[in-house]
């Protein structure tokens, strides 16, 4: 007669233990999405910066059981490019949304740069910015994502510009604030790496002959 | 001295070992509500579908100056028209107690009454959690990735909004790491600008999570604030930026409790009698979405 033996009981199958306390927030799952305008210059390279349609029944569009045609539809509208979890372009990257158990009602979807830690109690939020930040370089040498564009560089750095110029400003106002004057220069640092930095494709562009909207070729001495 | 009647010693039985304050203390939580900087769509309970679509008009247009030879028609002016749906969905909320632990239970201490109490503020937190996720669709953004929160990035917030002719009043909903930084900052800051706190008497007008103005932005602080890429996704927004859609039950469900009128929320009383568990379950369907992106700007900075 064989004997019937039991499972082995362990600590994640019986105690609650491994998982975020009751306390933290359900977070919805989502996808991420990029746009033209969305970038940001960070670690001397500029990258998009997506951002998240959350799958939240109610939010933005998305119906009652998770329909997201209707969510998709109007953030397209608004100039959005959905990165769907399972495009094959992502490579690695592929299914970047992970889930977190939790204790209670809910769930928590994260990206997998997140890890959540419990020390004493407490849930700690570690980020990996090194590969959120490969994660980016990706969507754009992908194909994913659209390079910047021009507009967008010069918009970006129309910013900082004003950035620097408000703390110029308050500097001179305020010559022994040793606060703003360390932002000054730290931002002016920025200034510089942004310039330094533009993006190859912009740089060599050509310029282009600006486009212009068709239009009858008026006679001057027709107008009064 | 000999056979004293002590807690620890003979008079042990005679004393309960512990008794239950009849108050509930409550623990840490953050109650902000965003339903009053949200644009109200309407109601749509009874009205045959689930999905609001709202059209958008661009029809602010300045007149032109007519033809110069005064017999050419001048041609018809093109209006923007567009559209924006939302779609309400269920939101709901249920706690249940077993027999035994009501039956014991003394006046006072902690009851299905008191939790079915708690029914709208549950309606209010998910509004607000809502609101946030809905704001982080907006296009235009300021602040700098891994960097905490300064005066600068909320210069740069109102600078786009007036760029963009937004009007006012306008909203900052932060992180509460952004609101404390952004304060950090400011005691940096000379010259006549001012963070003016909530008084007791806007508190009670704006609601819980506000916490006062600066530049003339009212600021909320909600722990709903979303986080991409290890930064805190906040935003401020003039009127018309957020919107929501609710529907409310018209009449009472069956077996629920009527519903004041117009009311989002309902609840009711539900019993499994085997194995004796009653419990209270609240019911809402709203949608909330970005009725005009044009009207907002996120403020990313580090979580």
């Amino acid at each position: 007669m064989s004997a019937i033996i039991g499972q082995r009981v362990t600590e994640t199958a019986t105690s609650e233990q491994h998982k975020l306390p009751r306390n933290v927030k359900a977070r919805a799952r989502f996808w991420y999405m990029v746009h033209p305008h969305c970038w940001s210059f960070e670690s001397g390279e500029w990258l998009p910066v997506p951002s998240k349609l959350h799958l939240d029944p109610g939010c933005n569009g998305v119906t009652e059981g998770g329909g997201t045609d209707l969510a998709v539809a109007q953030v397209n509208r608004n100039g959005w490019h959905v990165v769907r979890p399972s495009d094959d372009r992502l490579g690695d990257f592929k299914w970047y949304v992970q889930e977190v158990p939790k204790q209670g009602r809910g769930r928590v979807y994260l990206s997998i740069w997140d890890e959540a830690s419990i020390v004493g109690g407490r849930v700690f939020w570690d980020h990996d910015d090194e590969g959120w930040r490969d994660f980016r370089r990706h969507l754009v040498t992908s194909g994913i994502c659209s390079p910047m564009s021009k507009q967008v560089y010069q918009l970006e750095m129309h910013k900082q510009e004003s950035r620097v110029e408000r703390l110029e400003g308050s500097a001179a106002t305020a010559p022994h604030n040793q606060v703003v004057a360390g932002r000054l220069v730290r931002e002016r640092a920025r200034l510089d790496a942004m310039v330094a930095a533009m993006p190859a494709h912009l740089s060599d562009e050509k310029p282009k002959a600006r486009r212009k909207v068709k239009g009858k070729r008026m006679q001057e001495e027709a107008s009064p | 001295m000999a056979q004293e009647i002590t807690l620890t010693g003979s008079g042990a039985h005679t004393r309960s070992a512990e008794i239950y304050n009849k108050l509930l203390h409550e623990l840490l939580m953050d109650p902000t509500s965003l339903r009053a900087v949200a644009t109200n769509l309407g109601d749509i309970g009874g009205s045959g579908s689930a999905t609001l679509t709202t059209g958008t008009v661009d029809f602010d247009l300045a007149m032109a100056a007519a033809n110069a030879d005064e017999v050419t028609a001048a041609d018809n002016t093109a209006v923007t028209v567009g559209s924006v749906s939302l779609t309400v969905a269920h939101q709901i909320i249920s706690f249940g107690m077993s027999d035994l632990h009501s039956i014991v239970a003394s006046p006072g201490q902690l009851d299905l009454q008191a939790l079915a109490a708690k029914m709208a503020q549950a309606y209010e937190l998910r509004f607000t959690d809502l609101v946030c996720a809905a704001t982080d669709t907006i296009t235009a953004n300021v602040g700098t990735s891994g960097a905490d929160m300064t005066v600068d990035d909320f210069y740069a917030a109102t600078a786009t909004l007036q760029q963009a002719l937004v009007g006012g009043p306008w909203t900052a909903v932060l992180a509460p790491v952004q609101v404390t930084d952004l304060r950090t900052s400011l005691r940096s800051e000379g010259g006549a600008m001012q963070f003016m706190p909530g008084t007791a008497e806007q508190l009670a007008l704006k609601g819980p999570g506000y916490q006062g103005n600066l530049l003339g932005v009212d600021i909320f602080s909600s722990d709903s604030i979303t986080t991409s890429g290890g930064n805190r996704i906040g935003a401020m927004f003039g009127p018309g930026c957020v919107a929501y859609v609710e529907a409310s039950a018209r009449a009472a469900m069956p077996g629920s409790i009527a519903a004041p009128s117009q009311s989002p929320v309902y609840a009711e009383f539900v019993r499994a009698g085997d194995p004796g568990i009653s419990r209270v379950v609240g019911h809402a369907f709203c949608a909330v979405g970005l009725l005009e992106n044009a009207r907002g700007v996120n403020i990313t900075t580090d979580a």
